[in-house]
Protein backbone atom coordinates (compact mmCIF):
# COMPACT_ATOMS: atom_id res chain seq x y z
CA UNK A 1 0.00 0.00 0.00
CA UNK A 2 1.20 3.45 -1.15
CA UNK A 3 1.29 5.72 2.09
CA UNK A 4 2.84 8.96 0.80
CA UNK A 5 2.05 9.54 -3.07
CA UNK A 6 3.32 13.03 -5.02
CA UNK A 7 3.31 13.70 -8.28
CA UNK A 8 4.36 16.82 -9.67
CA UNK A 9 4.46 18.53 -6.88
CA UNK A 10 6.03 22.49 -7.03
CA UNK A 11 6.56 24.61 -4.53
CA UNK A 12 7.37 27.57 -4.93
CA UNK A 13 9.37 30.23 -2.33
CA UNK A 14 9.31 33.69 -3.52
CA UNK A 15 10.11 33.48 -7.52
CA UNK A 16 12.38 29.73 -6.71
CA UNK A 17 11.24 26.42 -6.79
CA UNK A 18 11.69 24.43 -3.87
CA UNK A 19 10.35 21.57 -5.26
CA UNK A 20 9.79 21.25 -9.11
CA UNK A 21 7.52 18.78 -10.50
CA UNK A 22 8.71 16.20 -7.82
CA UNK A 23 7.12 12.74 -8.37
CA UNK A 24 7.59 9.47 -6.26
CA UNK A 25 5.50 7.62 -3.93
CA UNK A 26 6.48 5.71 -1.16
CA UNK A 27 4.87 2.64 0.23
CA UNK A 28 3.74 1.75 3.89
CA UNK A 29 6.47 0.29 6.66
CA UNK A 30 9.58 1.09 4.93
CA UNK A 31 12.16 3.22 5.65
CA UNK A 32 13.43 6.16 3.50
CA UNK A 33 16.95 8.38 3.06
CA UNK A 34 16.12 11.93 1.71
CA UNK A 35 19.48 12.53 0.45
CA UNK A 36 20.70 16.01 -1.51
CA UNK A 37 22.89 18.82 -1.01
CA UNK A 38 22.23 21.58 1.04
CA UNK A 39 18.67 23.77 -0.96
CA UNK A 40 17.79 20.17 -2.57
CA UNK A 41 14.50 20.79 -1.04
CA UNK A 42 14.94 18.22 1.46
CA UNK A 43 13.05 19.92 4.46
CA UNK A 44 10.27 21.80 2.07
CA UNK A 45 9.20 18.32 1.28
CA UNK A 46 8.79 17.09 4.52
CA UNK A 47 7.17 19.72 5.81
CA UNK A 48 4.87 19.84 3.18
CA UNK A 49 4.47 15.75 3.76
CA UNK A 50 3.98 16.53 7.24
CA UNK A 51 1.04 19.71 6.48
CA UNK A 52 3.27 22.39 7.72
CA UNK A 53 3.71 23.94 4.51
CA UNK A 54 1.60 24.31 0.95
CA UNK A 55 2.38 22.58 -2.12
CA UNK A 56 2.00 25.43 -4.84
CA UNK A 57 0.73 22.92 -7.17
CA UNK A 58 0.60 19.34 -8.00
CA UNK A 59 -0.94 16.29 -5.60
CA UNK A 60 0.21 15.18 -2.42
CA UNK A 61 -1.38 13.17 -0.95
CA UNK A 62 -0.20 11.28 2.98
CA UNK A 63 -2.65 8.02 3.96
CA UNK A 64 -4.46 9.36 1.33
CA UNK A 65 -5.24 12.98 1.89
CA UNK A 66 -4.28 16.02 1.43
CA UNK A 67 -2.03 16.68 4.51
CA UNK A 68 -2.23 20.69 4.72
CA UNK A 69 -5.06 21.15 6.89
CA UNK A 70 -5.99 17.37 7.95
CA UNK A 71 -6.01 16.59 11.36
CA UNK A 72 -6.23 13.60 10.37
CA UNK A 73 -2.53 13.45 8.75
CA UNK A 74 -1.62 15.86 11.19
CA UNK A 75 -2.78 12.76 14.40
CA UNK A 76 -0.80 10.30 12.57
CA UNK A 77 2.01 12.25 11.10
CA UNK A 78 5.15 13.82 13.04
CA UNK A 79 7.63 16.20 11.51
CA UNK A 80 11.14 16.26 13.63
CA UNK A 81 13.89 19.01 13.12
CA UNK A 82 16.08 20.75 15.26
CA UNK A 83 14.17 23.84 15.44
CA UNK A 84 11.18 22.39 17.28
CA UNK A 85 10.15 25.22 19.83
CA UNK A 86 8.72 23.98 22.67
CA UNK A 87 7.13 26.07 25.32
CA UNK A 88 10.14 27.74 27.51
CA UNK A 89 8.36 27.32 30.58
CA UNK A 90 7.37 23.53 30.47
CA UNK A 91 10.05 21.33 31.54
CA UNK A 92 10.99 18.42 29.93
CA UNK A 93 9.12 15.67 31.46
CA UNK A 94 5.85 18.30 30.96
CA UNK A 95 6.45 18.43 27.08
CA UNK A 96 6.61 14.28 27.05
CA UNK A 97 3.11 14.59 29.40
CA UNK A 98 1.88 16.40 26.64
CA UNK A 99 2.85 14.30 24.22
CA UNK A 100 1.38 11.49 25.41
CA UNK A 101 -1.99 13.25 25.91
CA UNK A 102 -1.79 14.16 22.05
CA UNK A 103 -0.64 11.03 19.86
CA UNK A 104 -2.73 7.93 20.81
CA UNK A 105 -0.16 5.32 19.93
CA UNK A 106 2.29 6.87 22.49
CA UNK A 107 4.77 4.84 23.77
CA UNK A 108 5.24 6.08 27.52
CA UNK A 109 7.71 3.19 28.84
CA UNK A 110 9.86 4.12 25.36
CA UNK A 111 10.16 7.53 25.83
CA UNK A 112 10.74 7.41 30.01
CA UNK A 113 13.29 4.63 29.09
CA UNK A 114 15.54 6.90 26.76
CA UNK A 115 14.86 9.55 28.57
CA UNK A 116 16.69 8.08 31.47
CA UNK A 117 19.64 6.40 29.81
CA UNK A 118 20.30 9.58 27.80
CA UNK A 119 20.72 11.62 31.16
CA UNK A 120 17.93 14.04 31.14
CA UNK A 121 16.88 15.70 34.04
CA UNK A 122 13.07 15.98 34.42
CA UNK A 123 13.04 19.66 35.24
CA UNK A 124 15.22 20.91 32.43
CA UNK A 125 13.72 23.23 30.03
CA UNK A 126 14.12 22.44 26.34
CA UNK A 127 15.79 25.75 25.86
CA UNK A 128 18.81 25.13 28.10
CA UNK A 129 19.50 22.18 26.18
CA UNK A 130 22.91 21.90 24.34
CA UNK A 131 22.37 21.24 20.29
CA UNK A 132 22.85 17.61 20.62
CA UNK A 133 20.74 16.95 23.80
CA UNK A 134 17.69 18.95 21.91
CA UNK A 135 17.96 16.74 19.16
CA UNK A 136 18.53 13.64 20.95
CA UNK A 137 15.20 14.58 23.21
CA UNK A 138 13.49 15.51 19.62
CA UNK A 139 14.24 12.29 18.63
CA UNK A 140 12.86 10.53 21.53
CA UNK A 141 9.59 12.41 21.16
CA UNK A 142 9.35 11.13 17.27
CA UNK A 143 9.82 7.66 18.34
CA UNK A 144 7.51 7.51 21.28
CA UNK A 145 5.18 8.95 19.05
CA UNK A 146 4.80 6.40 17.06
CA UNK A 147 3.15 7.86 14.43
CA UNK A 148 2.34 6.34 11.44
CA UNK A 149 3.99 8.58 9.12
CA UNK A 150 7.32 9.72 11.04
CA UNK A 151 9.63 12.31 9.55
CA UNK A 152 12.77 12.94 11.16
CA UNK A 153 14.79 15.79 9.33
CA UNK A 154 18.40 15.96 10.04
CA UNK A 155 18.02 14.76 13.23
CA UNK A 156 21.16 13.85 14.16
CA UNK A 157 22.40 17.75 14.31
CA UNK A 158 24.42 18.44 16.43
CA UNK A 159 24.77 14.68 18.14
CA UNK A 160 28.26 13.28 18.60
CA UNK A 161 29.22 9.92 16.72
CA UNK A 162 28.40 7.24 20.02
CA UNK A 163 24.60 9.57 20.17
CA UNK A 164 23.98 8.71 16.75
CA UNK A 165 25.09 5.50 16.44
CA UNK A 166 23.28 4.37 19.38
CA UNK A 167 19.77 6.63 17.97
CA UNK A 168 20.11 4.57 14.35
CA UNK A 169 20.26 1.32 16.62
CA UNK A 170 16.75 2.39 18.80
CA UNK A 171 15.32 3.63 15.44
CA UNK A 172 15.78 0.45 13.87
CA UNK A 173 14.54 -1.71 17.18
CA UNK A 174 11.58 0.31 17.62
CA UNK A 175 10.66 0.24 14.05
CA UNK A 176 11.56 -3.75 13.88
CA UNK A 177 8.69 -3.58 16.77
CA UNK A 178 6.28 -1.06 15.48
CA UNK A 179 6.40 -1.12 11.96
CA UNK A 180 5.92 2.34 10.04
CA UNK A 181 6.46 4.49 7.40
CA UNK A 182 9.89 6.77 8.17
CA UNK A 183 11.31 9.41 5.94
CA UNK A 184 15.13 10.38 7.88
CA UNK A 185 16.75 13.47 5.33
CA UNK A 186 20.54 13.56 6.91
CA UNK A 187 24.10 14.47 5.20
CA UNK A 188 25.39 10.86 7.05
CA UNK A 189 24.37 8.37 4.56
CA UNK A 190 26.93 6.51 5.07
CA UNK A 191 26.12 6.05 8.69
CA UNK A 192 22.40 5.04 7.67
CA UNK A 193 23.43 2.53 5.15
CA UNK A 194 22.09 0.11 7.05
CA UNK A 195 19.36 1.40 8.35
CA UNK A 196 17.64 2.06 4.99
CA UNK A 197 15.18 0.19 2.79
CA UNK A 198 15.25 3.09 0.08
CA UNK A 199 17.21 6.18 -0.70
CA UNK A 200 15.45 9.31 -3.00
CA UNK A 201 18.13 11.79 -4.25
CA UNK A 202 16.77 15.26 -4.66
CA UNK A 203 18.46 17.91 -6.42
CA UNK A 204 17.48 21.43 -6.81
CA UNK A 205 13.71 20.04 -5.75
CA UNK A 206 13.52 17.38 -8.50
CA UNK A 207 14.24 13.86 -7.96
CA UNK A 208 17.20 12.58 -9.52
CA UNK A 209 17.06 8.89 -8.13
CA UNK A 210 14.74 6.59 -6.19
CA UNK A 211 15.75 3.27 -5.93
CA UNK A 212 16.29 0.32 -3.05
CA UNK A 213 19.96 0.93 -0.87
CA UNK A 214 21.56 -2.08 -2.23
CA UNK A 215 20.83 -1.35 -6.03
CA UNK A 216 22.43 2.25 -4.88
CA UNK A 217 25.34 0.10 -3.71
CA UNK A 218 25.96 -1.65 -6.77
CA UNK A 219 25.15 1.90 -9.02
CA UNK A 220 28.39 2.59 -9.57
CA UNK A 221 32.18 1.89 -10.06
CA UNK A 222 35.59 3.12 -9.90
CA UNK A 223 38.20 2.56 -12.38
CA UNK A 224 41.74 3.72 -12.16
CA UNK A 225 44.14 3.32 -14.98
CA UNK A 226 46.24 5.31 -17.83
CA UNK A 227 44.18 8.28 -18.67
CA UNK A 228 44.05 7.99 -22.98
CA UNK A 229 43.05 3.91 -22.25
CA UNK A 230 40.52 5.34 -19.95
CA UNK A 231 38.75 8.39 -22.06
CA UNK A 232 39.23 6.59 -25.33
CA UNK A 233 37.38 3.78 -23.58
CA UNK A 234 34.68 5.58 -21.84
CA UNK A 235 33.61 8.04 -24.77
CA UNK A 236 30.00 8.23 -25.16
CA UNK A 237 29.53 6.88 -21.46
CA UNK A 238 28.37 9.45 -18.67
CA UNK A 239 31.12 9.77 -16.78
CA UNK A 240 30.10 10.76 -13.17
CA UNK A 241 33.24 11.80 -11.61
CA UNK A 242 37.03 12.20 -12.83
CA UNK A 243 39.96 12.83 -11.34
CA UNK A 244 43.67 12.39 -11.85
CA UNK A 245 45.10 9.92 -9.65
CA UNK A 246 48.56 9.85 -10.16
CA UNK A 247 50.93 10.52 -12.99
CA UNK A 248 49.22 9.91 -16.58
CA UNK A 249 46.52 7.86 -14.50
CA UNK A 250 43.31 8.80 -14.12
CA UNK A 251 39.84 7.81 -11.78
CA UNK A 252 37.09 7.80 -12.98
CA UNK A 253 32.99 7.11 -11.43
CA UNK A 254 30.51 5.40 -14.11
CA UNK A 255 27.30 3.43 -13.80
CA UNK A 256 28.06 -0.12 -13.57
CA UNK A 257 25.49 -0.89 -16.49
CA UNK A 258 26.94 1.41 -18.71
CA UNK A 259 30.49 -0.85 -18.91
CA UNK A 260 31.20 -4.18 -18.72
CA UNK A 261 33.54 -5.51 -16.34
CA UNK A 262 35.42 -8.12 -17.87
CA UNK A 263 36.51 -5.82 -20.59
CA UNK A 264 38.09 -3.07 -18.16
CA UNK A 265 39.67 -5.58 -16.34
CA UNK A 266 41.52 -6.80 -19.58
CA UNK A 267 41.94 -3.59 -20.50
CA UNK A 268 44.18 -3.18 -17.16
CA UNK A 269 41.93 -1.08 -15.10
CA UNK A 270 41.42 -1.11 -11.55
CA UNK A 271 37.78 -1.33 -10.06
CA UNK A 272 36.69 -0.28 -7.20
CA UNK A 273 33.23 -0.07 -5.48
CA UNK A 274 32.10 3.37 -4.75
CA UNK A 275 30.19 4.14 -1.63
CA UNK A 276 26.63 4.88 -2.00
CA UNK A 277 27.71 8.53 -0.19
CA UNK A 278 30.16 9.43 -3.00
CA UNK A 279 27.82 8.45 -5.73
CA UNK A 280 25.34 10.99 -4.16
CA UNK A 281 27.34 13.74 -4.12
CA UNK A 282 28.97 13.04 -7.94
CA UNK A 283 25.13 12.66 -8.85
CA UNK A 284 24.54 16.05 -7.78
CA UNK A 285 27.44 17.45 -8.16
CA UNK A 286 27.88 21.21 -9.53
CA UNK A 287 29.95 20.38 -12.66
CA UNK A 288 33.42 19.89 -13.25
CA UNK A 289 36.03 21.00 -10.78
CA UNK A 290 33.99 20.92 -7.63
CA UNK A 291 35.09 23.52 -5.31
CA UNK A 292 38.66 24.07 -6.89
CA UNK A 293 36.68 26.29 -9.70
CA UNK A 294 36.15 29.35 -7.02
CA UNK A 295 39.97 29.65 -6.80
CA UNK A 296 41.37 29.41 -10.64
CA UNK B 1 -12.60 14.63 9.44
CA UNK B 2 -15.35 13.98 11.70
CA UNK B 3 -16.92 16.16 14.72
CA UNK B 4 -15.83 13.82 17.11
CA UNK B 5 -12.14 14.16 15.76
CA UNK B 6 -12.54 17.97 15.72
CA UNK B 7 -13.90 18.09 19.09
CA UNK B 8 -11.37 15.66 20.40
CA UNK B 9 -8.67 17.76 19.03
CA UNK B 10 -10.02 21.41 19.95
CA UNK B 11 -10.60 19.87 23.78
CA UNK B 12 -7.32 18.50 24.15
CA UNK B 13 -5.67 21.81 22.22
CA UNK B 14 -7.61 24.17 24.84
CA UNK B 15 -5.95 22.38 28.11
CA UNK B 16 -3.23 22.75 26.54
CA UNK B 17 -3.28 26.70 25.96
CA UNK B 18 -3.84 26.71 29.43
CA UNK B 19 -0.20 25.60 29.98
CA UNK B 20 1.02 27.44 27.25
CA UNK B 21 -0.04 30.82 27.69
CA UNK B 22 0.07 30.94 31.42
CA UNK B 23 1.81 34.04 31.66
CA UNK B 24 -0.95 35.65 30.26
CA UNK B 25 -2.62 35.35 34.08
CA UNK B 26 1.06 37.58 35.44
CA UNK B 27 -0.17 40.19 32.89
CA UNK B 28 -3.94 40.59 33.70
CA UNK B 29 -3.04 40.76 37.72
CA UNK B 30 -0.41 43.46 36.95
CA UNK B 31 -3.14 45.68 34.65
CA UNK B 32 -5.78 45.05 37.14
CA UNK B 33 -3.41 46.19 39.79
CA UNK B 34 -2.27 49.48 38.21
CA UNK B 35 -6.10 50.04 36.98
CA UNK B 36 -6.94 49.84 40.89
CA UNK B 37 -4.05 52.24 41.76
CA UNK B 38 -5.23 54.70 38.87
CA UNK B 39 -9.31 53.90 40.31
CA UNK B 40 -8.12 55.54 43.98
CA UNK B 41 -8.64 59.31 42.35
CA UNK B 42 -12.51 58.13 42.09
CA UNK B 43 -14.51 57.62 38.62
CA UNK B 44 -16.10 60.70 39.04
CA UNK B 45 -17.04 63.55 41.49
CA UNK B 46 -19.24 65.95 42.38
CA UNK B 47 -18.87 69.11 44.33
CA UNK B 48 -21.64 70.35 46.78
CA UNK B 49 -21.13 73.33 48.71
CA UNK B 50 -23.32 71.93 51.67
CA UNK B 51 -21.70 68.08 52.30
CA UNK B 52 -18.06 68.98 50.54
CA UNK B 53 -16.95 66.42 47.53
CA UNK B 54 -19.03 63.20 46.91
CA UNK B 55 -16.52 60.61 45.27
CA UNK B 56 -17.61 57.80 43.16
CA UNK B 57 -15.53 54.62 43.04
CA UNK B 58 -16.47 51.89 40.61
CA UNK B 59 -14.73 49.13 38.44
CA UNK B 60 -14.82 51.69 35.22
CA UNK B 61 -11.16 51.80 34.77
CA UNK B 62 -10.35 48.81 35.84
CA UNK B 63 -12.67 47.22 33.07
CA UNK B 64 -11.30 49.32 30.14
CA UNK B 65 -7.63 48.09 31.22
CA UNK B 66 -8.99 44.73 31.19
CA UNK B 67 -10.41 45.52 27.62
CA UNK B 68 -7.12 46.80 26.64
CA UNK B 69 -5.32 43.79 28.44
CA UNK B 70 -7.94 40.99 26.43
CA UNK B 71 -7.21 42.70 23.15
CA UNK B 72 -4.01 42.46 23.70
CA UNK B 73 -3.20 39.21 24.62
CA UNK B 74 -5.55 37.91 21.44
CA UNK B 75 -3.20 39.90 19.20
CA UNK B 76 -0.33 38.18 20.79
CA UNK B 77 -2.03 34.52 20.31
CA UNK B 78 -1.56 35.12 16.55
CA UNK B 79 2.17 36.20 16.76
CA UNK B 80 4.50 33.78 15.52
CA UNK B 81 6.00 32.47 18.51
CA UNK B 82 3.12 31.64 19.90
CA UNK B 83 1.72 30.02 16.73
CA UNK B 84 5.16 28.31 16.55
CA UNK B 85 4.25 26.71 20.40
CA UNK B 86 0.81 25.91 19.65
CA UNK B 87 1.70 24.08 16.21
CA UNK B 88 3.54 21.59 17.69
CA UNK B 89 1.53 18.67 18.04
CA UNK B 90 -2.21 17.36 16.63
CA UNK B 91 -3.98 20.49 14.95
CA UNK B 92 -5.19 22.22 11.88
CA UNK B 93 -6.05 25.23 11.62
CA UNK B 94 -9.78 24.95 12.49
CA UNK B 95 -8.64 23.11 15.61
CA UNK B 96 -6.40 26.06 16.25
CA UNK B 97 -8.98 28.77 16.12
CA UNK B 98 -11.94 27.05 17.81
CA UNK B 99 -9.59 25.97 20.47
CA UNK B 100 -8.64 29.95 20.77
CA UNK B 101 -12.12 30.97 20.44
CA UNK B 102 -12.48 29.54 23.91
CA UNK B 103 -9.17 30.00 25.45
CA UNK B 104 -10.37 33.18 24.87
CA UNK B 105 -13.74 32.75 26.93
CA UNK B 106 -12.40 31.38 29.49
CA UNK B 107 -9.63 34.31 29.72
CA UNK B 108 -12.55 36.98 29.57
CA UNK B 109 -14.62 34.70 32.24
CA UNK B 110 -11.54 35.09 34.25
CA UNK B 111 -10.44 38.37 33.44
CA UNK B 112 -14.54 39.64 34.28
CA UNK B 113 -15.09 37.72 37.50
CA UNK B 114 -12.01 39.19 38.69
CA UNK B 115 -12.65 42.81 37.63
CA UNK B 116 -15.98 42.50 38.91
CA UNK B 117 -14.92 41.63 42.25
CA UNK B 118 -12.05 44.48 41.45
CA UNK B 119 -14.88 46.82 42.71
CA UNK B 120 -15.40 45.70 45.62
CA UNK B 121 -11.68 45.50 46.62
CA UNK B 122 -11.47 49.24 45.72
CA UNK B 123 -14.27 50.57 47.84
CA UNK B 124 -12.77 48.25 50.82
CA UNK B 125 -9.84 50.14 49.93
CA UNK B 126 -10.50 53.38 50.17
CA UNK B 127 -12.67 52.92 53.23
CA UNK B 128 -9.51 51.63 55.14
CA UNK B 129 -6.99 53.94 54.01
CA UNK B 130 -8.80 57.06 53.10
CA UNK B 131 -10.05 59.23 55.69
CA UNK B 132 -13.68 59.39 54.05
CA UNK B 133 -17.44 59.01 54.95
CA UNK B 134 -18.74 56.13 52.84
CA UNK B 135 -22.44 57.18 51.75
CA UNK B 136 -23.65 54.03 49.64
CA UNK B 137 -22.22 51.06 48.20
CA UNK B 138 -24.61 50.75 45.70
CA UNK B 139 -24.83 47.11 45.27
CA UNK B 140 -27.64 45.29 47.30
CA UNK B 141 -28.52 43.47 44.08
CA UNK B 142 -30.25 40.61 43.55
CA UNK B 143 -27.94 37.39 42.77
CA UNK B 144 -29.62 37.18 39.24
CA UNK B 145 -28.90 40.79 38.13
CA UNK B 146 -24.81 40.46 39.47
CA UNK B 147 -24.60 36.99 37.60
CA UNK B 148 -25.93 39.02 34.30
CA UNK B 149 -23.88 41.71 35.28
CA UNK B 150 -20.43 39.27 35.48
CA UNK B 151 -21.81 37.55 32.28
CA UNK B 152 -22.12 41.25 30.08
CA UNK B 153 -18.70 42.10 31.69
CA UNK B 154 -17.10 38.82 30.06
CA UNK B 155 -19.08 39.06 26.52
CA UNK B 156 -17.37 42.44 26.15
CA UNK B 157 -13.75 41.48 27.08
CA UNK B 158 -14.53 38.13 24.97
CA UNK B 159 -15.55 41.03 21.92
CA UNK B 160 -12.22 42.99 22.99
CA UNK B 161 -10.27 39.78 22.32
CA UNK B 162 -11.79 38.64 19.47
CA UNK B 163 -11.42 42.09 17.99
CA UNK B 164 -7.30 42.02 18.71
CA UNK B 165 -7.40 38.00 17.45
CA UNK B 166 -9.08 39.17 14.11
CA UNK B 167 -6.26 42.23 14.04
CA UNK B 168 -3.68 39.65 13.98
CA UNK B 169 -5.30 37.32 12.33
CA UNK B 170 -4.96 39.96 9.65
CA UNK B 171 -1.39 40.94 9.92
CA UNK B 172 -0.75 37.35 9.63
CA UNK B 173 -2.44 37.21 6.33
CA UNK B 174 -1.11 40.80 5.12
CA UNK B 175 1.85 42.66 6.59
CA UNK B 176 0.02 46.16 5.35
CA UNK B 177 -2.80 45.37 7.99
CA UNK B 178 0.14 46.04 10.52
CA UNK B 179 0.22 50.07 9.25
CA UNK B 180 -3.32 50.04 8.34
CA UNK B 181 -4.85 48.89 11.71
CA UNK B 182 -3.44 51.48 14.11
CA UNK B 183 -3.77 54.36 11.21
CA UNK B 184 -7.42 53.94 11.68
CA UNK B 185 -7.81 53.42 15.18
CA UNK B 186 -5.65 56.76 15.73
CA UNK B 187 -7.37 58.46 12.94
CA UNK B 188 -10.96 57.35 14.61
CA UNK B 189 -9.57 58.58 17.69
CA UNK B 190 -8.72 61.85 16.40
CA UNK B 191 -12.29 62.04 14.75
CA UNK B 192 -13.81 61.30 17.77
CA UNK B 193 -11.78 64.25 19.57
CA UNK B 194 -11.69 67.25 17.27
CA UNK B 195 -14.94 66.75 15.56
CA UNK B 196 -17.02 64.09 17.74
CA UNK B 197 -17.86 61.97 14.52
CA UNK B 198 -21.34 61.29 14.66
CA UNK B 199 -21.09 57.80 13.03
CA UNK B 200 -18.29 56.41 15.80
CA UNK B 201 -20.15 57.48 18.26
CA UNK B 202 -22.97 55.56 17.45
CA UNK B 203 -21.05 52.30 17.05
CA UNK B 204 -19.91 52.90 21.06
CA UNK B 205 -23.91 54.01 21.65
CA UNK B 206 -24.27 50.74 19.78
CA UNK B 207 -22.52 48.42 22.04
CA UNK B 208 -22.32 50.11 25.20
CA UNK B 209 -25.73 51.57 25.33
CA UNK B 210 -27.48 48.69 25.51
CA UNK B 211 -29.72 48.22 28.55
CA UNK B 212 -31.28 44.77 27.28
CA UNK B 213 -29.21 41.76 28.41
CA UNK B 214 -30.76 40.01 25.24
CA UNK B 215 -29.66 42.24 22.86
CA UNK B 216 -26.00 42.52 24.42
CA UNK B 217 -25.91 39.00 24.52
CA UNK B 218 -26.27 38.93 20.69
CA UNK B 219 -24.68 41.78 19.60
CA UNK B 220 -21.15 40.86 21.81
CA UNK B 221 -21.71 37.02 20.12
CA UNK B 222 -22.26 38.19 16.81
CA UNK B 223 -19.24 40.58 16.94
CA UNK B 224 -16.98 37.76 18.29
CA UNK B 225 -18.04 35.17 15.62
CA UNK B 226 -17.68 37.86 12.79
CA UNK B 227 -14.56 38.56 14.16
CA UNK B 228 -13.32 34.64 14.23
CA UNK B 229 -14.86 34.45 10.71
CA UNK B 230 -12.71 36.96 9.11
CA UNK B 231 -9.89 35.56 11.12
CA UNK B 232 -10.35 32.11 9.71
CA UNK B 233 -10.80 32.83 6.25
CA UNK B 234 -7.67 35.15 6.54
CA UNK B 235 -5.47 32.53 7.86
CA UNK B 236 -6.62 29.39 6.32
CA UNK B 237 -3.69 29.48 3.96
CA UNK B 238 -0.88 30.12 6.51
CA UNK B 239 1.93 27.98 6.33
CA UNK B 240 3.30 27.12 10.17
CA UNK B 241 7.04 27.00 11.53
CA UNK B 242 8.51 28.71 8.63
Amino acid sequence: MEVIHCENVTKLQGKAKALDQLSFSIKENTITGLIGRNGAGKTTLLKILGGLWRETSGEVKVLSRRPFNSLYVSENSIYIDDAFHFPSHLNLKEILREGERFYPNWNRTLAERLFDYFEFHPKQTHANLSKGKRSTFNMIIGLASRCKVTLYDEPTAGMDRAVRKEMYRVLLKDYLEYPRTIIISSHYLEELEDLLEDVLLLDNGKKVLHLPMDELKEFAVGLTGRSEVLLQWLRGKTILHQQNAGPNELYAVVKKEDISLPEAQRLGMTISPVSSSDVCVYITDRGQGGIDRVFR
Amino acid sequence: MSFAELGKAVRKQFFYKFKLFFGLFYSLVITQAIAIVFSFNGTGSISSGQIGQIHFYSADIVLVFTFGWAFISALQLTTKPFRDNEYLFVFNRLSSHLSNLLFLLALSFIGGLSAYLSGYLLKVAVYMFFDFQLIGTNDITSPAVVVAGIITIVLYIWMFASLGYMVGSLVQFQKVFAILIPSIIIGCLILVALSESEAIIRIGKFYFFESSFLLVFIKTTATVCLCFLISAVSTNHLEVRK
